[in-house]
Order: structure tokens, then sequence, then C-alpha cells
């Protein structure tokens, strides 16, 4: 897998879980080398792709290699999605390769797709997998559950120190980010932070993405955070894996369960006459299923 | 579980009119697709690129600008030489009748000019991207 051609028509089959897709990601996992996944999370309108668009620009300068995922959700009425991440992407760059991805119904604001998008990105020989999310609410959580360090992007004038306190969204945060800091609030924002996690005062950073002012900063604040934490990130790196494989074993299971469903004979006349109960017709398809 | 068919809406060269391209990715999104936007003046080597690292399945190019009659066929180009030949590309904007003939024989499966309804747009989609 070397040219751009086939990471994408990968990412596709992978995606798509097209026949044969397990024995490509099985061979891919195998030429993995060690790779940096950051995720990028926050609110709509934050400014993540603004953000990804001004850190992975350094990084591409530097000359290593950056793949990232963008995340917007899907309709859960036509299952159609609009992809919009890229319009905020200006980069040129041939060391930075964009996927849009939808969410294809999966909560927790990434796509049930992303954990194998990253072993075709790891393969191909990226130094740095950036996955930003959809614009998440208070709970929208399973990034942290993939990446090796999650970068939450708040802004100014969005929450007092209450908000820092509520469980969910804020607990997942490695770094913080106040973008737009040139408004107003700013400062309220960075005391809320500092106060709420004293533990984490040096990862609050102030930027501007769209003036690209502080991303500076901010890259070096990620280095420090991978070279200082890095037993808390192998830790994690085994937490990512466990949680990527009971997924998998889940997919596996609710793509039977999926067939089973559509293949049972279910008699509703029979329940709807009372003859029998949907309890003990619940029985008979278990009975009958691979799950017996 | 199957796939979706992935269309990018692109808007060539310089014109900074894309309320039409909205209007349609919307449209497109409401048909189930999954629609990427390119955002405003692209070159074609760019549209080319997007194209190739979203593995889309079709690209639909919006353009006011009246440089339909260089840029779409530049865009073709640029997609065959990136390897995409199975792409289908459809195109819409001010675009006088005249000048449809030429844009269909250099590789534009469809034109679409104002007043155009946007379920012939789906419809265009639906019966010509082919599913990877």
């Amino acid at each position: 897998m070397k040219t751009l051609a086939e990471i994408s028509r990968a990412l596709t089959t992978v995606e798509n879980r097209k026949e044969g897709y397990l024995d490509l990601l099985d061979k891919l996992y195998k030429q993995g080398k060690p790779v940096r996944v950051i995720g990028v999370t926050g609110a709509p309108g934050a400014g993540k792709s603004t953000l990804v668009d001004a850190y992975v620009n350094l990084l591409a300068n530097e000359g290593k290699k950056v793949a990232v995922i963008a995340v917007d959700p899907s309709s859960p009425f036509s299952g159609g999605a609009l992809l919009g991440d890229r319009i905020r992407m200006s980069s040129n760059s041939d060391n930075i390769f964009i996927r849009s991805v939808a969410t294809r119904g999966a909560m927790g604001g990434v796509s049930d797709a992303v954990f194998n998008m990253i072993v075709v990105f790891r393969a191909a020989g990226y130094d740095y997998i950036i996955v930003e999310t959809v614009g998440v609410g208070q709970n929208e959580i399973s990034i942290s559950k993939l990446s090796d360090l999650t970068m939450l992007v708040m802004n100014p004038g969005t929450g007092d120190d209450i908000q820092m306190m509520k469980a969910g969204i804020m607990e997942i945060g490695d770094i913080f980010v106040i973008n737009k800091s040139d408004l107003a609030g700013a400062d309220e924002l960075e005391a809320f932070l500092k106060a709420s996690f004293p533990e984490r005062t040096d990862k609050v950073f102030r930027v501007s993405a769209k003036k690209n002012e502080g991303i500076d900063q901010l890259k070096k604040g990620i280095e420090a955070v991978f070279k200082k934490d890095a037993e808390l990130i192998s830790k994690r790196t085994e937490k990512i894996l466990k949680e990527g494989l009971k997924y998998l074993i889940m997919s596996e299971v609710s793509r039977k369960l999926d067939k089973t469903l559509s293949e049972a004979d279910l008699k509703i006349e029979e329940i709807i006459s009372a003859k029998e109960s949907p309890y003990s017709q619940m029985k008979k398809v278990l009975k009958s299923s691979f799950l017996k | 579980m199957s796939g979706k068919i992935r269309v990018l809406v692109a808007k060539p060269g310089l014109d900074g009119h894309d309320r039409g391209a909205k209007v349609v990715a919307r449209a497109l999104r409401d048909a189930g697709f999954e629609v990427i936007y390119t955002g405003l003046r692209k070159t074609p080597q760019e549209i080319a690129r997007i194209a190739l690292e979203e593995d889309v399945n079709a690209v639909g190019l919006s353009l006011l600008s009246g440089a339909h009659n260089e840029l779409f066929p530049a865009v073709i180009a640029e997609l065959k030489k990136a390897g995409l030949n199975d792409v289908i590309v459809f195109g819409g904007g001010v675009i006088p009748e005249e000048d449809i003939p030429f844009l269909k024989k250099s590789g534009l499966g469809a034109v679409f000019t104002p007043g155009t309804s946007l379920q012939t747009v789906v419809d265009f989609v639906k019966n010509n991207a082919k599913l990877r």
C-alpha cells in the first residue's frame, strides 16, 4: 500500500466492510509502525477544523506525514451526510491526507470505522493521525478511547466553573485549547480551567486558529505531553487495543444478530391473538440462532 | 453493511458564489448520499487530489464565472491523471446552451443549468454513480 489511491481504496474497503476487509486489516495491522493518534473534540463551531488545519500544516512543514480523519454526522432520517470539514482545511502539502467520514449511525462522536481506519493509516507509514470528532455536547467521549491524547477545543463565554466540574466531556481533555481567545471571556475561561484542573495548568493553551496565533506553543505543549506522560500513553495504548478488540467482537456479533433478526420467523398474529407471548417467541428465536 | 455513494461538490477557479453548490449539496445529502464540499476557489489539481483522498464516486462542479469551457475539462484531465477513471462528473451553473455539447464531449456526464429541479440532479447521481 504505497500510492494515495491504494490507501484511499483501503479506507473505503474498511469503511464499507467489503468482502475480505478483515483479512486486509489483519495484514495491515502487522505492518503498522508506531504512530501518534491525537483526538480533537469540542462543540459545533468551536473551531476544531480550523485548528486542525493550522496544527497539521506545522507538522507537515517539518516533514511529518499527517493523516486527518474528519468525522461529521450522518442523518438519522436519510442516511446522507454533509461532510464540511474540508472547507476550513486549505492545505496543499503532499504530507497531509484528509479523509472525511460520516458517523453512519454510530453514537459517541466518531464513526465505528475510525479504529480500523487508524490501522490503515498506521500501515501506510503516517507519523501522526488526527481524528476530529463531530461537534459534541457534554457526553460524547468515544474519541478518548481511540486516541493517545485528546484535545478539547473550547471558546470564551461558554461556561463557568460548574461546567468545568460536570462529568463527561470535561474529563477527557488531556489538553485544553481555548480557541478564539481574542474574544471577551478568554481570561475567565482560562482561570476556570486552571482552578478546576490544578494538575493540568500547563496544559491550557490560548490560540486563535483562524489568525494562526498560539499554534506553535500548542504544538510544543503536545510534544511535552508525549514526552512527559510517555508511561501514561503506553498504558493508554493497551486500553485502546482492548477497547478496539471489544468493539471488533461486538460488531461481529451485531452483524450476526442482524442476520438472525432478518431471517427470524416472527409470528405476530399468534401474539396478537395471545396464542403466544412475545417472550416465548423471543426464546424460540434465540434457541434457533447462533446465540443458543 | 453496504457502502454509501460519496459525492464531491467542488468549486473550481475564481468564483465566490456557492449558494447553488450548497443547495445541491444539501439535496444530495437528503437523498442519502455522503456529500463532501470543497469550499471555494479550488484548482483542478486540488479537486482531483480531494477526490482521490475521499474516494468519491461522483464529482459535481459548480461554476458561475464563465470559465467552464476551460476549468471543467481541466478538472476532468486531472481526475484522469489521478487514475480516477470511474468517477462520474457533472457540472452546473450559468452555462450557455451552445457550450453544452463541447462540455459533454470533454467528459461531463451532465450539465445542469438554472431551472433544473433538484430531483433531476439526484436522479442523475443515483442512476450513474457506481459504488465500489
